[in-house]
């Protein structure tokens, strides 16, 4: 039985429960960096935001992004979820004060080990392949320590890639690289995971990131998760030998063990992590 | 279609068959089933009572979604080019006359038409428009296009309610169902389901509705008056790729096929559970069932066959080659 004050309390958390959901999108920022590759991704998220946008009309939830704010060195202001790091330092940095102040933040660009070790953030989701990961790919492909490995190749077509490169190429008129598939799935999974929650702030958002029955669709034919020790994307990688020889993809099609166990064959496992923050 | 209670449940597939088949042709025919080859670019026909292919109808044009007009009389194909996202002189939905195996029209239906749905009237034809986010709807009679609604991203799977009134429209990349209402011509909500969702299919009394999600590996099941979402059921681990998607004739079954491990998961309606699994051939993906529910058909894209199911004892009891790539059957 509520008591009268309970009562209020709690029909006055629901009216502003729903006036910030009527009233207050999830506000999510891009990052522009003068790097290699800032450029492609950016060009990933604007493909991103435009179909995040139209999904948040679809379900009613509102949700604006701001897909090419050049980088100060600190954080956006009006940011719910940041995307950027696209060097290790811009990383380190975002990664810092977007813990300090609550702010979810998907770095797309860093593969630096320590990031998700024991310098990890409590509020950064790696999109971005570690290093880690990269050296399990290389062992695994036997392709040699110069191998170049790949997180997206524009060639792909198994399990809707064809349809994702195709509208990568029609909308920016370019192929869509690994920076731009960072860019663009980092839009979509956290939209979907504000949608999953029916709308709601950073908090709840990352609750959904990291809950155990998350799963998001890259397009790459594995359905994909955060890892709950260091929130490290679990997704298929792909090793290009020499020219002329067709990429390795890992896991490789078939092989044993459930889905998780597969796609953590690259990367840190959760007994070997120095990550702490949670 | 008239319900009838307390009757067992042979007898009212019995039923069912028979008034079907007065009401749709003539006693005699033999049941027939058609496979789309997107491979070999052809309908295969099979013959069910002796289980081979009788005819091949060439279609000039990768086709994957087909239906038979609720009087048999027509086949609907799903027509393709190989280039999407342009509207290419292939993409159509074609219309066999099933009596002369010709293909007598050709129905413009917006670009990369994959899976569509016809009214059980018979007059008209919902779309799903992959590479431009739309659904076309379209007059048979005048093959003049009625509508073209926004839906999801990359949509794909359509089912039509049984009464008529109601689209369903899957959509891959915003994980969304459109739910179309067919009178107003417009979409009047989405729902957001399990991850990548391929096909719906509605249960005959119209009260539900069943998505398979591909990536999330589960069944959702929608109710149709809510217009929610009301359970997720796990169907063959993750690794099972779930596409196509049947309800039996008296409902009380769900069949899934599960494309990369080969298996239909057998689904009890009234409990949301899976109950058994049929191993089939490689890569299944569309499937039908005989009208009294007693066979089950799946097309096999890997293995270039159709198995066909007995879903009473939930096991293979053949194969039948049919052309390369098989990707959807149809059962009359």
């Amino acid at each position: 039985m509520l008591t009268r004050r309970q009562f209020l309390h709690a029909s006055g958390a629901a009216l502003l429960a729903s006036t910030r959901r009527a009233r207050a999108p999830l506000r999510v920022v891009v990052l522009r960096e003068s790097t290699a590759g800032s450029e492609s991704m950016m060009a990933g998220a604007r493909l991103g935001s435009d179909e995040a946008s139209r999904a948040a009309r679809m379900f009613d939830l509102p949700l604006t992004v701001r897909d090419a704010e050049p980088w100060s060195g600190g954080l956006p202001r009006d940011a719910d979820v940041v995307v950027g790091g696209m060097t290790d330092a811009s990383c380190a940095r975002l990664s810092e004060l977007a813990e300090s102040a609550g702010v979810l933040f998907l770095d797309v660009g860093s593969t630096d080990d320590a990031l998700r070790g024991a310098a990890c953030g409590a509020t950064t989701f790696h999109v971005a392949a570690s290093e880690a990961m990269h050296r399990d790919a290389r062992r695994l492909a036997a392709m040699g320590d110069d191998a170049r490995v790949a997180l997206w190749l524009p060639t792909l077509e198994a399990f809707g890639a064809a349809q994702l490169n195709d509208r990568f190429r029609q909308r920016i008129g370019a192929p869509m690289d690994s920076a731009a598939w960072a860019g663009w799935f980092a839009v979509k999974a956290v939209s979907e995971a504000y949608f999953r929650a029916r709308g709601g702030d950073a908090a709840a958002v990352r609750a959904q990131l990291v809950h155990p029955d998350a799963r998001f669709d890259g397009h790459k034919g594995k359905p994909l998760s955060f890892r709950a020790w260091d929130r490290q994307l679990r997704q298929p990688l792909y090793v290009l030998g020499r020219a002329g020889t067709e990429p390795v993809e890992l896991p490789r099609r078939g092989e044993p063990g459930s889905t998780w166990e597969q796609l953590d064959r690259l990367g840190t496992r959760a007994s070997d992590s120095t990550c702490h923050a949670s | 279609m008239p319900r009838i209670v307390n009757v067992p449940p042979t007898l009212l597939a019995l039923a069912l068959a028979t008034s079907a088949a007065q009401a749709q042709r003539p006693a005699d025919s033999p049941t027939v089933a058609y496979v789309t080859n997107e491979g070999s670019r052809t309908v295969s026909v099979i013959d069910l009572a002796s289980r081979r292919v009788v005819a091949t109808i060439p279609m000039g044009a990768r086709p994957r979604g087909l239906h038979l007009s609720p009087d048999g009389r027509r086949l609907y194909v799903a027509l393709s080019d190989d280039r999407p996202n342009v509207q290419g002189g292939d993409d159509a939905i074609a219309e066999i006359d099933v009596a002369t195996r010709r293909i007598v029209a050709r129905h413009r239906a917006g670009s990369d038409p994959e899976q569509f749905g016809i009214t059980p009237d018979g007059r008209s034809l919902i779309a799903a428009n992959e590479d431009a986010g739309t659904a076309s709807l379209i007059d048979l009679a005048t093959n003049r296009e009625l509508a073209t609604l926004i839906v999801g991203i990359e949509p794909e799977g359509v089912a039509v309610s049984p009464d008529g009134r109601l689209a369903f429209v899957t959509a891959e990349t915003s994980n969304s169902v459109s739910i179309v209402d067919m009178a107003a011509r417009a979409v009047v909500a989405n729902l957001l389901v399990d991850v990548r969702p391929r096909a719906a299919a509605f249960s005959p009394d119209g009260r539900r509705a069943y998505v398979s999600a591909e990536i999330g590996g589960t069944l959702t099941v929608i109710d149709v008056a809510r217009r929610e979402a009301i359970a997720t059921i796990e169907l063959d681990g993750l690794e099972g790729k779930p596409v196509g998607v049947v309800v039996s004739p008296d409902g009380s079954r769900v069949y899934v096929a599960n494309g990369a491990t080969g298996r239909v998961s057998v689904v009890d309606a009234r409990a949301n559970r899976v109950i058994g699994s049929v191993q089939v051939g490689r890569r299944p993906w569309g499937l039908a069932l005989s009208r009294d529910g007693r066979w089950l058909y799946s097309a096999n894209g890997l293995s270039h066959d159709v198995s066909i199911v007995d879903t009473q004892a939930l096991r293979t009891v053949g194969r039948i080659p049919v052309g390369e790539r098989p990707w959807g059957v149809a059962v009359h």
